[in-house]
């Protein structure tokens, strides 16, 4: 009978295998041990996390990519100027994990041709929440604020209004142009305001993080730098 | 250890850190977003109807309509030759003291006013048919401004849009 002989090269070889296969099977198996639960009858259900966010515009939810302010005002209503229009914002937890949020608005003017840059958005006034909101001035502009919930937000729960109302600063009733014309015995002296015809505009986004471990997923997430309290509280910087 | 040894343990320390590493920098997120928009009309345009002259009373009818999308206030006054008196009258038209008379009632988009009759006084008796002198009425017009409750503020006429209504009768 003829023996084949293993050399203590192939033998070291095959141990490497080995091990390389024995730590994949443990590495693997590791990961994925939290999530199994066993019952009496021997089922086996495997637990899967997941992250979901979404807003509410006055207790309305509004699908991602949906349609804010279509409700603001009544039919044929014409929009007052200085008048505060209830326009309230929540963020709610639609996930299964815990989760901390982050909110931007962005306000603008535009007309048939898009965005009117030469338009202040200051003129658009924004009544942003404070129960637990913080606003980042670093990040906020003219147009776009940005906003962090400081609490984690549990499955199912809704954050207090990041936004309460709207309004249009009556200031704008004074950026005019009169004009004069003249027929016959009549003088029609007229006013062309600046802000006429054009539309506001008002655009949301949520970002969502997980919580656990909070300062470094926010910080790969998003690039912030922020601290995170025993108790969950996180505050800038 | 040779190459071939060298390169499977790399492998397969490679592998098993790909395995265990990878949960820890993968962090959940998720992101939405929505948009909206609402018109801003500012445009403002009144008309004074054509005043009415009723020769055989001496007096001019005003009516004034807004022709705009905003609610405007208005308010009126006549001028004339020092030597005739001019006294107003309307329902809705008060006196402010200052020359001009106002309408109570905010205009909404194609509003009407009452009618300001604008009676001139001292007219000589001697007058006939062909004669002339001037009545002009002016009135102005400004937007309705709001508080933040939707309560109506008091108008800012130093933003009014003058109309200058003149006429030879």
């Amino acid at each position: 009978m003829k023996t084949r002989r293993i050399s203590e090269s192939q033998v070291v070889t095959i141990v490497l295998m080995a091990l390389a296969v024995i730590l994949l099977v443990v590495g693997t198996v590791g990961g994925s041990r939290a999530a199994l639960t066993y019952s009496e009858t021997y089922s086996t259900e495997l637990s899967m996390q997941d992250i979901g966010v979404v807003f509410n515009e006055n207790d309305n939810p509004v699908e991602n990519g949906g349609v804010l302010l279509k409700d603001l005002l009544g039919t044929d209503e014409a929009f007052k100027i200085g008048k505060e229009y209830e326009e309230v914002l929540t963020v709610k937890n639609t996930g299964s994990i815990d989760q901390y949020v982050r909110v931007t608005l962005y306000k603008y003017w535009q007309d048939d041709d898009g965005k009117r840059v030469d338009l202040s958005p200051a003129y658009i006034k924004l009544a942003l929440g404070t129960d637990n909101w913080i606003v980042d001035p670093a990040a906020s502009t003219a147009e776009r604020t940005v906003l962090y919930y400081k609490l984690p937000l549990k499955q199912n729960d809704e954050t207090s209004a990041v936004l309460t109302a709207v309004s249009v600063d009556n200031e704008v009733l004074k950026l005019v142009e009169q004009s004069k014309k003249t027929e016959g015995a009549y003088t029609t002296v007229t006013n062309t305001y600046k802000y006429d015809s054009v539309t506001l505009g008002l655009k949301a986004e949520v970002d969502v993080v997980q919580a656990h471990n909070g300062e470094d997923a926010i910080l790969s997430a998003w690039g912030a730098t922020v601290s995170i309290a025993d108790d969950g509280t996180l505050s800038l910087g | 250890m040779n190459k071939k040894k060298l390169f499977l343990a790399v492998a397969a320390v490679t592998i098993v850190l790909s395995v265990v590493i990878l949960p820890a920098i993968a962090y959940f997120t998720a992101h939405a977003e929505a948009e909206g928009t609402v018109e801003i009309a500012l445009g403002m345009s009144t008309v004074i109807e054509e005043p009415t002259v009723d020769l055989d009373n001496w007096e001019k009818h005003v009516v004034i309509t807004n022709d705009g999308p905003e609610s405007v206030f208005v308010r009126a006054r006549a001028f004339a030759g020092s030597q005739f008196k001019l006294d107003y009258e309307g329902e809705g038209w008060s006196d402010g003291k200052d020359g001009y008379w106002y309408y109570s009632e905010i205009l909404p988009e194609e509003g009407e006013s009452a009618e300001l009759v604008v009676k001139i006084g001292n007219v000589p008796e001697d007058a006939t048919e062909g004669d002339k002198f001037n009545v002009v009425v002016i009135y102005e017009a400004v937007k309705v401004e709001y508080n933040a409750d939707g309560s109506t503020k008091a108008p800012d006429w130093s933003m009014a849009a003058v109309i200058d209504n003149g006429g030879e009768n």
